[in-house]
This record gives C-alpha cells, sequence and structure tokens, in this order.
C-alpha cells in the first residue's frame, strides 16, 4: 500500500499554515527536483484556492491527501464546496489552454502548473474541485510501505478549530505530529518554551503509540484551544492508553508524558481505545509587548 | 577465534577477559566491530538526509562503532550495544553540525536564528517569560510561519554559535555547564526509577542529563535552563529533544537484547 497522510481541517485562511507545516515535514523525506518551498507554494495555493472560492464565506472542509508513490509525491487538495468560481475555474481549466484562462484566479492555476511537475484540476461528483499536485522524485523513498489502506470516516474534525490527521503506516507519525503540533501551539499562542514541551510530548506519544495501535493507521485529532491543545490518538489495542504513558517513562524523572501533559485521559469505544492527551501554557498574563 | 565478541562484553566479564580487553587484541576488535556493523548500519539509516547518500553516514557510524570499541570499559558491567549507541549517535549529530548546515538551511533561515535568539532573549527579559511565536513575528517583522520554520531548522541542525556556551571565553569552554551543575548527579540519585531507565540513562552525555535534570526535576522553564547554562533557549530544546530520543533508542535496545544480568 502506498504511504499515506490525510489532513482534514475546515477550509480557514488560518488554517493553511498547518496544511503548509504537513507538507513541509513530507517535504523533508522526499527528494525532488523542485525546492522544499517551492513544493509549499504550490500547495498553499491550492489550500488558498479552497480558502478564498470553494465556500463562498461558509465553513467547509479542506482535505489534503498526501501520497508517497513509486517515482512522486502526490498532493490531493480537495473541497466539497458548491463555489461557482472555483468550479468554473476547474472546468476552465480541464478545457482550456493557459494563454485562454483569464488573470484573475487563473494566476493560482499558473503557479501551480509552474511549480508542479504534474497539475490537474478537476470538479468532483457530486460537488467540489480536487486539485492534483505531482512531484517527481530523483530518488526513491526510504520509508517502508504502508500495511493498510486510509480509509477515511473514523476520525473527522468535529469544529473550526479541529484538524484531523490520519497515517499510514504509523511511523510517519514521528515526522507528522511534532510538526503539526508546534504549528496548531504557536496559533493556540503558546509561548516558545511551552510549544517545544508540546513538541517533546508529540515526539513521545509518536513513537509509544506504534506498538499498541489496532492495526497499521495512525489516527489523530488535535483541539485547537486558547493557550490550549487536545491532541488524541488512536485506536489502541485494549490498556493501549495506559501503556503509552507507561512506556513514556523517564526513569527517575518520571513518566514523561504525565509530566508535559497537563491532563491524560483514555476513551473507550468498540473500535478500540483513543488516548487524549491537553496541555496548557499557564504562563502568567503578559505584560504588554513594547517595541524597542 | 571460538569466543563470540558478545560473550566477551557480557555484564560480567572474567578477570582474564578484561584483561584481554585493554591489551587491545585485534582479533577482538575486529570481531566486535563486524558484530556490531549492522547496529552502526541502522543507526546510520535513521539520520538518512535527502542530500546525504547513505554510504557516507554508514561510514561516519562505523568511524563511531570504533571509537565505542576502543573507549568501552568492560568494568562498567554494561552491555557493549548500551554504550555503543550514544558513542555512534554521536558521531553522526557531529557529522551533520559539522559538516551540513550549509548545504541544508538557506541562508535566510540561519540569519531568522540569529535574529530570534536575540529577540528570544531580549523578549523574555522584557516580559519575565518566554514570548510566543506571534509575539516574535510581531517583534521581528516576520511572517509567523518563518518563525517557525527558522526555530525547526535551529533544531535540526546546531550551529557553532548556537553550540557555544554564551559569555564565556574560547579558554573557559564547556566551563559554564559544570560549575552551575556540579550536583546534578546527586539529584539523580534521589529519586528512584526503572532499572532499564536508569541505566540508560548513564549513556546520555553529561550535558543532555543537566538539562533532562534541569527540566524534570528542578521543573524549570526551557528559558530558564538556558539562562542558567548559558546557551539559547533553541539549544536547550535540541538537547532535550535529542536526549529523549537517545533514551527512547537505548531503552529499546535494551529491551531487545534483555536483561544481560539474567
Amino acid at each position: 500500500m502506498t504511504p499515506t497522510v490525510r489532513l482534514t481541517l475546515s477550509a480557514r485562511a488560518e488554517n493553511v499554515a498547518l496544511v503548509r507545516e504537513l507538507i513541509a515535514a513530507i517535504a523533508e523525506l522526499a527528494e525532488t527536483g523542485r525546492s522544499r518551498d517551492d513544493i509549499r507554494a504550490a500547495v498553499s495555493e491550492a489550500a488558498n484556492n479552497v480558502v478564498v472560492h470553494a465556500y463562498a464565506g461558509e465553513e467547509g472542509p479542506l482535505e489534503v491527501t498526501v501520497r508517497m508513490l513509486h517515482g512522486a509525491l502526490e498532493v490531493s487538495v480537495r473541497d466539497q464546496g458548491f463555489g461557482i468560481v472555483s468550479r468554473q475555474s476547474a472546468e476552465a481549466a480541464a478545457s482550456q489552454s493557459m494563454a485562454e484562462r483569464g488573470p484573475g484566479h487563473g494566476l493560482g492555476i499558473a503557479v501551480m502548473d509552474a511549480l508542479a511537475d504534474g497539475f490537474e484540476l478537476r470538479p468532483r461528483e457530486p460537488h467540489g474541485v480536487e486539485a492534483v499536485l505531482r512531484f517527481a522524485l530523483t530518488a526513491p523513498w526510504r520509508i517502508a510501505d504502508a500495511g493498510d489502506e486510509l480509509r477515511g470516516g473514523v476520525f473527522e474534525p468535529a469544529g473550526p478549530d479541529e484538524l484531523a490527521v490520519t497515517m499510514s503506516p504509523a511511523e510517519l507519525g514521528a515526522v507528522v505530529l511534532p510538526r503539526l503540533v508546534c504549528a496548531a501551539a504557536a496559533r493556540a499562542g503558546f509561548t516558545v518554551d511551552r510549544m517545544s514541551d508540546a513538541q517533546l510530548l508529540a515526539d513521545a506519544l509518536a513513537a509509544h503509540v506504534v506498538p499498541v495501535l489496532r492495526g497499521a493507521v495512525l489516527r489523530s485529532r488535535l483541539g485547537i484551544g486558547r493557550r490550549e491543545l487536545a491532541i488524541e490518538v488512536g485506536m489502541l489495542d485494549r490498556g493501549g492508553g495506559r501503556a503509552v504513558i507507561a512506556d513514556s517513562s523517564v526513569g527517575q524523572l518520571g513518566l514523561l508524558l504525565e509530566r508535559l501533559a497537563s491532563s491524560t485521559e483514555v476513551h473507550y469505544s468498540d473500535r478500540g481505545e483513543l488516548l487524549e492527551l491537553s496541555i496548557r501554557d499557564e504562563r502568567q498574563p503578559a505584560a504588554p509587548l513594547r517595541r524597542s | 577465534m571460538s569466543t563470540r565478541a558478545a560473550d566477551l562484553v557480557g555484564a560480567k566479564a572474567s578477570a582474564s577477559r578484561t584483561k584481554r580487553w585493554h591489551s587491545r587484541d585485534p582479533r577482538v576488535r575486529v570481531a566486535l566491530v563486524e558484530e556490531y556493523m549492522p547496529l552502526a548500519r541502522s543507526l546510520a539509516r535513521r539520520y538518512e538526509r535527502s542530500s546525504e547518500p547513505l554510504e557516507d553516514l554508514v561510514q561516519v557510524a562505523a568511524l563511531g562503532l570504533v571509537k565505542a570499541v576502543d573507549r568501552f570499559d568492560v568494568d562498567r558491567g554494561v552491555a557493549f550495544a548500551s554504550f555503543a549507541v550514544p558513542t555512534i549517535l554521536g558521531e553522526l549529530r557531529r557529522y551533520f553540525r559539522d559538516c551540513c548546515w550549509d548545504v541544508h538551511v538557506p541562508r535566510g533561515t540561519q540569519e531568522h536564528v540569529l535574529a530570534i535568539e536575540a529577540a528570544q532573549r531580549r523578549l523574555t527579559l522584557d516580559q519575565g517569560r518566554s514570548p510566543s511565536v506571534a509575539e516574535l513575528a510581531q517583534y521581528l517583522e516576520l511572517p509567523v510561519e518563518q518563525v517557525l520554520d527558522a526555530l525547526q531548522a535551529a533544531q535540526a541542525y546546531g550551529t557553532v554559535s548556537l553550540d557555544a556556551p554564551r559569555g564565556t571565553g574560547a579558554n573557559e569552554d564547556g566551563g559554564s555547564y559544570a560549575e552551575s551543575l556540579g550536583d546534578i548527579d546527586e539529584r539523580y540519585e534521589l529519586v528512584e526509577g526503572a532499572a532499564t531507565v536508569a541505566s540508560a540513562l548513564k549513556h546520555i552525555p553529561e550535558r543532555e542529563r543537566t538539562v533532562l535534570a534541569l527540566r524534570f526535576i528542578d521543573d524549570l522553564t526551557q528559558s530558564e535552563i538556558a539562562e542558567r547554562i548559558g546557551v539559547s533557549q533553541m539549544h536547550v530544546s535540541r538537547l532535550l529533544r535529542r536526549a529523549l530520543e537517545q533514551l527512547r533508542i537505548l531503552v529499546r535496545a535494551e529491551d531487545a537484547a534483555g536483561d544481560p544480568s539474567a
């Protein structure tokens, strides 16, 4: 199976940064003819396109799927919008040559076209648009194939300040989770100190969750609050949640996950266990920022 | 030779074996290097970066393995693998630190790292706590993303300037750690823990152990640790991440090897 990461979040401008962080993390695993900045810029363009055009100011999902294919990094950016503009763009892109496209939304298309080795924009049925960007590899991936195929559905973001990310193989969590958690912590207004703690927590979580996962797919959900993050991972074997915490022992220093998290909870469902950690930044109220 | 190298370096080495070890019997060295080459190779694989050919990294790891063989003290009663892993990892990290910053990190990002380091110190002093990413971005008039990028880059690759303790001359290099932290080992001994992790902790370099203790025994923030030992917060963050990763690798290696005293 193709190693795959899927990120689902609300189509909002501030979420594009999270998409970029995911792409940055994966791009570090890929050797392509394109610079990492180019890859990020191309994918940002696609995500921005969804934010601006897909839902006409309403909330709606933005779904980014990264596939580590033989020979290419493929990024698909999808919406489920009814946006007339986006749909027209897609239809136009499918039927017209570059020269025929107008200047307005044609610019984003030109950028994606220029930065990716392959680019397609296509309407989805029953509604929405999918942009597919391909970046050719100059050397093979150095990661193992995924054991299980990714299927959507189990974890979806429940609100505008949540994101869901699904990874197969689960080992990709070590690459993806710390990066997303840092970006989420930055957005939650964490101090750099506490953001670094959140990163250490994500490192430990990604390392210790793999042996107790049910299957090869790691699902995670991040909730972004004000100076607070919730990080949920699953689906775990019975007893898996407690095992993850216990395995994070740093001997005399205690259980790392307990030391770093503000709270830890295990939720049970018929599909398996979920471990939810929260981390808060309980700093003193800030003095007003002054410039020198 | 009929004796497997592993038997030779088992936890309870006999006096004659120890003697033979210290004689640096070349056959023993060769056998050890051969036996542990797969370990070196697998550690090298962990550090694969797109532009570093794996074979180069395996060479670096092999060098670390040879150093580990030469420095191993059988009288310490620890398994050779537990000693070799941090030595090999140290060699790989030094390689990245010394060779690869310029190759991997765009110049703009390097400059941002230095600017962020200064801004963090300044804002931490002003506010009595470390700044948020947004505050740093505002202060430096940079997009939040570029600040995040630079923070990530600073973590992945050290720089000479970030690694050198601040405010000490070249002659006093390293002194700042030792001075402020003489009693760390004592504090470690005050609390009890799982045997595997406890023995793994012994193999973490002193600097990293110190930072771990300051963070998790003394409960200081990363900025407070940075201030205390005279380096940047980014450096503290990198040391913590590195130390915890090493611990995980060591514990896994020891678990996989089983309890040597059993």
